[in-house]
C-alpha cells in the first residue's frame, strides 16, 4: 500500500496535490502556534519530501540536467567523449561478433553432430596431428567399414583474374567427397563430386553464395563460365548455399577447388598431393550404426593398410618421408596400438553447448610403441 | 533532551492513542506529557508524521479545531494501535534491561 502511494507521488498531479496539502497544513499550523515556535518550516517541508523516499530520483534528474547543460557548454569535449564511448562499444561488439563467428557458429551442414574430425596422436610428438596427406585422406575415405564419407580440406588463397587486375580471393582445396561428407546441397548448379577429384578431370570450382552474389550479382549465367584462377581457366560448376563458407570456422572460402586440380593448374608442381605433405584436415561421417568406439577400433585394425596407402607412390611427392612423423611408422614392422580412451567432443565447427549439435573429435591414439621397437629388435 | 533513535514514532503513536491531534498539537502534547523535558522539534516531527501515514499507522483528515480553526488532524489506525502495543512492550523490555544494567550511579 505504502509502495503504491509512494509511486503515485512520482505523478506530477499527485505531487502537486501533496505539495498543496503540505503548504496548507503548514500555514494552518503556523496560524495556531506561537510565532517562531515551529522553527524553520521550509526545512520541515524538505524533510517531509525526503520521507517520501524519492529525493534520490530528483537528485538524479537534477544531475542529468546539470550534465547536459555542462556538455552543451563544451561541445568539443562532449563529441570526443561520445566518440570514445562509441568506438569502445563498437570494438567490443566487433570482437564479440568475431568470437561468435569463430567459436559459436556452427556449420550449416547436414546433421553436424554426426561429423567427426580425425586426429592422430603420435608418441613423442608435442601435439596431436590434425593434418594428413592427400593419399592418406583417400585411404581414410576408403574405409567403408568405418566412414560413410570422409574428406580432407585446407584453406587457401587464390589469385583470380588477369595479370594486372589480379584479386586475392580466400578459398579452399578439398577432396572430392567434401560436400558429400558435409551433406551440403547446391543452391545453383552442382557441387564438387569425387569425379572432379580424379586426375585428368576438367577443372571446376564451386563459389560461395556470397561471392556469387557479390561478383556475379547472383546471375545463373555465371555457371559454366570460366574463371581465371592462377592463370588457369576454371569452370564454375555451382554455388554452395547461403551461410556456408567452408569447413574452417571463422575463415571464408569463396572459391572451392578439388585437390586433383593442383596438377593441371600446376600449383607447386602438385607436390602437395604427395605422401610427404601432411596439410589436410579430415572431417568424416561414420557409417550409420557405427559408434565412435566401434569406428575407433575398426580404424585401429585398418591403420597399417592406411599407412601403406599413404606411403604408396603414384602421385608426385616432395619427399617420401614418413606420414606419421618422427616416431617412425612402417606398416607391418611396428605394432600399431590405437587406444580407445581418447574420444572426446570438441569444437569442429560447432559449439558443444548447442545441445548435441557439436561435432565429435575422433581422436585416434596411434602409437608405434617403443615396446614394439624392442620387440622388433628382439 | 535529545530523543533516543527510533523513539519519536513510538511517542507519536502513544500521543495519538489518547485522541486525534494536529501536528502542532502532537508536539505540544509530548512536551506536556513529559513535563516539559522532551521538546520535539517540529522539523523532525513533521516528516515522521508522513512516514507513519505512509506505513498506514496513522491517518490524516482536515477538521475544524475548538478555536474554529481548520487543521489537519491525525488519528491512530487499527494497524497503528497494534504497532503501538508492540513498541510499548519492546520499550518496556528495553527500559527494564537498561535500568538493570545501570542500577545506582555508583
Amino acid at each position: 500500500m505504502s509502495f503504491w502511494r509512494r509511486l503515485a507521488y512520482l505523478l506530477p498531479a499527485f505531487r502537486r496535490a501533496e505539495e498543496r496539502e503540505m503548504r496548507e497544513e503548514l500555514e494552518s499550523l503556523a496560524a495556531i502556534a506561537n510565532p517562531g515556535e515551529l522553527g524553520n518550516l521550509t526545512l520541515a517541508a524538505e524533510s517531509r519530501r525526503e520521507a517520501l523516499g524519492w529525493t534520490w530520483l530528483e537528485e538524479c534528474v537534477r544531475d542529468v540536467r546539470y550534465a547536459v547543460r555542462t556538455l552543451q557548454k563544451s561541445p568539443g569535449f562532449a563529441a570526443t567523449a561520445v566518440i570514445s564511448l562509441a568506438l569502445g562499444i563498437g570494438v567490443n561488439t566487433a570482437i564479440l561478433t568475431f568470437i561468435d563467428a569463430l567459436l559459436l557458429r556452427w556449420l550449416p551442414v547436414d546433421r553436424p553432430q554426426e561429423l567427426v574430425q580425425v586426429i592422430v596422436r603420435t608418441p613423442g610428438a608435442a601435439s596431436p596431428r590434425e593434418s594428413f596427406s592427400y593419399p592418406m585422406v583417400r585411404a581414410l575415405a576408403g574405409q567403408k567399414e568405418v566412414f560413410a564419407a570422409a574428406a580432407g580440406f585446407s584453406s587457401a588463397g587464390f589469385n583470380v583474374g588477369l595479370p594486372g587486375s589480379l584479386r586475392r580471393v580466400p578459398g579452399a582445396w578439398v577432396t572430392g567427397a567434401f560436400y558429400e561428407t558435409l551433406g551440403v546441397k547446391p543452391i545453383a548448379g552442382r557441387l564438387l563430386t569425387r569425379d572432379d577429384d580424379q586426375p585428368g578431370s576438367p577443372v571446376v570450382a564451386v563459389l560461395s553464395y556470397e561471392y556469387w552474389q557479390h561478383e556475379f550479382k547472383g546471375d545463373p549465367q555465371a555457371l559454366g563460365q570460366k574463371l581465371l584462377i592462377g592463370g588457369y581457366p576454371v569452370t564454375i560448376a555451382g554455388v554452395s548455399p547461403p551461410g556456408f563458407t567452408g569447413a574452417d570456422v571463422g575463415a571464408v572460402a569463396n572459391i572451392t577447388l578439388p585437390l586433383a586440380a593442383m596438377l593441371p593448374m600446376n600449383v607447386n608442381g602438385g607436390v602437395l598431393l604427395g605422401a610427404g605433405n601432411n596439410w589436410l584436415r579430415v572431417l568424416a561421417r561414420p557409417q550409420k550404426g557405427v559408434s565412435i568406439a566401434v569406428a575407433k577400433s575398426r580404424l585401429a585394425a585398418a591403420w597399417p593398410q592406411i599407412a601403406t596407402a599413404a606411403m604408396s607412390p603414384g602421385l608426385p611427392s616432395l619427399s617420401r618421408s614418413n606420414p606419421l612423423g618422427e616416431a617412425g611408422f612402417k606398416a607391418g614392422r611396428n605394432r600399431v596400438d590405437i587406444s580407445t580412451d581418447n574420444v572426446r567432443t570438441a569444437l569442429a565447427g560447432s559449439n558443444d553447448d548447442r545441445s548435441g549439435d557439436s561435432a565429435h573429435l575422433l581422436r585416434e591414439h596411434c602409437e608405434s610403441a617403443t615396446g614394439s621397437r624392442n620387440g622388433t629388435a628382439a | 533532551m535529545d530523543l533516543l533513535q527510533g523513539t519519536l514514532d513510538m511517542l507519536v503513536l502513544k500521543t495519538l492513542a489518547l485522541g486525534p491531534l494536529h501536528g502542532y498539537g502532537i508536539a505540544k502534547a509530548i512536551r506536556s506529557l513529559s513535563k516539559e523535558v522532551l521538546d520535539i522539534e517540529f522539523g523532525s516531527l513533521y516528516p515522521a508524521l508522513k512516514r507513519l501515514e505512509l506505513k498506514g499507522w496513522i491517518s490524516a483528515k482536515w477538521e475544524t479545531s475548538e478555536h474554529n480553526r481548520r487543521a489537519k488532524y491525525y488519528r491512530l489506525t487499527p494497524a497503528g494501535r497494534k504497532q503501538l502495543v508492540e513498541e510499548h512492550s519492546k520499550w518496556a523490555e528495553f527500559a527494564t534491561a537498561i535500568s538493570r544494567v545501570m542500577g545506582p550511579a555508583l
